[in-house]
């Protein structure tokens, strides 16, 4: 396991000064893949937070290459990256495609899955903030049940789509989920997917200060109560064996999970959010991890 | 040009020769020639040939690209300017909706000044279902800055597409074309093309290498990042100037090749029977105009001044070109498949813009003809003339 001193050893791969709110965890997550990844990435950036914090132009936040790119295309630029790379023969450089929830589930899920099916050499990773902050949090197809944004103002109804099984299904090297609060785990996670070949994808629960209505300074409390809640579960799955990660083994059992009231009582998206909502999401948990605990049971070898 | 010694594969063209190949294929053996390193693309009809053709070299091993075999037209654009952007030569060929599904990639291209080339085989737009010619698909994107060539035969689809690496990826230009044929009349047609060897493709067409921007870890520069309106404004006056500016490299260009490979079929315009004088012009494009030659000949047997004019390049406009054709016209016919619904022509449109800041202002007729491919031939074209100047009796 990376130690948290190597971590903060590893050179600066965003510099100071970029445009993101207080707070906010996707730019600490792009901190920490690219410390894991090295400097020899290229990036593709849909539409999403990063596309705006990274600094406007002539200006850059992001010491690596960076192909802003339009909203529903992160993993089919990264596929034109790749090939590129592949004909001019460079095979050590990674690419890293680098979307939010909407880039992802939503508007970007035919080009992920696409890539996904071509196996195409890229690390996916979608940063969730279940909703679309960047254009002033409205619903996305990752917003949980029971939260509001400004299209669903009194909470939203029904279960989200989960990307990472999704991806799961595309029968690939390496899928995963992670949470910024848990920087080793996620770098760890990165390091493993960076040694393989083809398409890998990790899904980042990355709390949004703005988005969720919680105090800045609650940022990585937030994350670890979404795991240590249930609410988020961390697994990966090599080659398609599913494995609950460490950091979530102990909440298979529903007695070792803190109250979900104490993940949400900070959050101002589900103040007053009771009753049959509030049941939903209870639903959808007990639902995930059903359906988690099931498919890890099965061994592809 | 300078040759790179570690050019992808393009194996087989040692020598000269000729094939009877449809439009399709001329667009895929061009593509080849040119040593395009990546290629992405998605099945339309009818411009499936071409990717079909394309999938055939890369997998006989004839043809050293990278194929991405996408799942939409919007990847296809997507995958493409992700490796135009890394340094790779691009090629996809589409048409009619999946040139309006990739549109959003299309307005990418452009104002990243990346010089993707695409062969468009233009199609009627649906609904109702039409799979015929009609050039609205690619006219529909004429203010991106893409550049966009009508080719009258695949000859010309095939020479167009070489000579259009050459203007987009000139140093003083930098941005996409599409190198557009008519459906099926083109598309599905076997003539006979001439391909020249590979050796003198490769002197002809060099290589793409845009040191300065390619994503590169050794060298990281942020593509397409947010930019205020000081900065966003200059980089667009500064493709409004690249644009112009292709016009000239357009036409020297076409001078080089016709210099090297003794073909010739106009520049920005291509003329037919056209003196200084001429009295009655006919503008018109793509396959149409080759037809239209034949009724040039006929009105002229009959004692008419006629002559045509086919507009090559749709953007940049050869608005000067076309001043200097026009200039002691008395009447301009127009002949086209693609409305602009509201008003009268694309081309017309633009032609008529032109002519108003010059100093002759022949009276213009319109003619919408040929719409889903229907047959406009040389007769009934002629037919179309010889009524409109009757009306000046």
């Amino acid at each position: 396991m990376v130690t948290t001193k190597e971590i903060l050893r590893l050179p600066e791969p965003i510099l100071p000064g970029h445009a993101a709110c207080a707070g906010c965890s996707s730019s600490l997550g792009l901190r920490y893949a690219l410390k894991a990844l090295g400097e020899d990435v290229i990036m593709s950036v849909p539409a999403c937070c990063t596309s705006v914090w990274q600094g406007p132009y002539p200006k850059s936040a992001i010491t690596v290459p960076v192909l802003n790119i339009a909203f529903a295309a992160a993993a089919s630029a990264a596929s034109g990256i790749t090939a590129a790379l592949d004909s001019k023969g460079k095979k050590d450089t990674t690419v890293l495609a680098w979307a939010g929830d909407g880039g992802s589930v939503d508007i970007g899920l035919a080009a992920i899955s696409g890539a996904a099916e071509r196996n195409d050499n890229m690390i996916y990773v979608t940063y969730s903030n279940e909703s679309y902050s960047n254009t002033g949090v409205q619903k996305s197809g990752a917003t949980p049940p029971g939260a509001r944004t400004k299209t669903t103002p009194k909470g939203r109804v029904g279960f989200p789509k989960d990307i990472s099984l999704i991806m799961w299904t595309h029968n690939l090297p390496y899928v995963a989920t992670a949470c910024t609060s848990y920087p080793r785990d996620f770098i760890e996670k990165l390091r493993k997917a960076q040694t393989m070949d083809g398409f890998k994808f990790i899904y980042l629960l990355a709390p949004c200060a703005i988005g969720w209505r919680f105090p800045s300074e609650k940022t990585i409390e937030i994350g670890k109560l979404a795991v240590e809640s249930g609410a988020h579960i961390l697994w990966e799955a090599i080659d398609g064996d599913i494995e609950l990660s460490r950091l979530s083994k102990r909440y298979e059992d529903p007695a070792k999970r803190k109250p979900l009231e104490d993940y949400l009582k900070d959050q101002g998206r589900y103040r007053g959010i009771a009753g049959e909502l509030l049941q939903s999401y209870r639903d959808y948990i007990d639902h995930q991890w059903a359906i988690i605990t099931s498919l890890a049971k099965i061994k592809q070898k | 040009m300078t040759v790179s010694k570690n050019l992808p594969k393009s194996i087989g063209h040692d020598e000269p020769k000729t094939l009877i190949i449809s439009g399709n294929y001329a667009a895929a053996y061009a593509a080849k020639m040119a040593r395009v390193e990546v290629v992405a693309a998605y099945p339309i009809t009818p411009s499936t040939d071409c990717v079909e053709k394309l999938a055939e070299f890369v997998e006989d091993g004839v043809m050293g690209a990278n194929y991405i075999k996408v799942e939409s037209e919007h990847s296809v654009g997507a995958a493409l300017v992700g490796a135009s952007a890394t340094g790779a030569r691009t090629f996809s060929s589409t048409s009619a909706h999946g040139l309006l599904y990739m549109a959003e990639m299309v307005w990418w291209a452009a104002l990243a000044r990346l010089p993707v080339v695409m062969s468009i085989v233009n199609r009627e737009l649906a609904p109702a279902w039409s799979i015929w010619a009609q050039t609205q698909d690619s006219m529909s994107l004429r203010d991106s800055g893409i550049i966009q060539y009508y080719c009258k035969n695949a000859q010309e689809v095939y020479d167009t597409i070489l000579m259009a690496f050459r203007v987009s990826e000139h140093a003083h230009v930098y941005m996409p074309s599409l190198v557009c044929q008519d459906a099926y009349i083109l598309s599905h047609t076997y003539t006979p093309v001439e391909l020249p060897s590979q050796k003198e493709v490769d002197d002809f067409v060099g290589t793409y290498n845009p040191e300065h921007f390619i994503l590169d870890p050794k060298n990281p520069v942020t593509h397409s990042s947010l930019s205020y309106p000081v900065h966003y404004r200059q980089k667009r006056f500064n493709i409004m100037d690249s644009t112009h500016r292709a016009k000239q490299i357009i036409k020297d260009v076409c001078v080089e090749f016709k210099e090297k490979f003794g073909r010739f079929h106009g520049d920005l315009i291509d003329i037919y029977g056209i003196d200084k004088k001429t009295k009655h012009i006919i503008v018109s494009h793509s396959s149409i105009a080759e037809e239209i030659e034949l009724s040039v000949d006929m009105l002229k047997k009959k004692g008419y001044d006629v002559g045509l004019v086919r507009l090559r390049v749709l953007r940049p406009y050869p608005d000067e070109e076309m001043r200097e054709v026009c200039k002691d016209a008395e009447t301009i016919h127009f002949i086209e498949r693609a409305p602009s619904y509201g008003f009268k022509g694309v081309i017309a449109i633009d032609t008529m813009a032109a002519l108003y800041e010059g100093k002759n202002h022949p009276k213009a007729f319109h003619h919408i003809e040929g719409l889903s491919g229907m047959d406009v031939t040389a007769e009934y074209a002629a037919g179309l003339v010889e009524k409109d100047l009757e009306t000046l009796k």
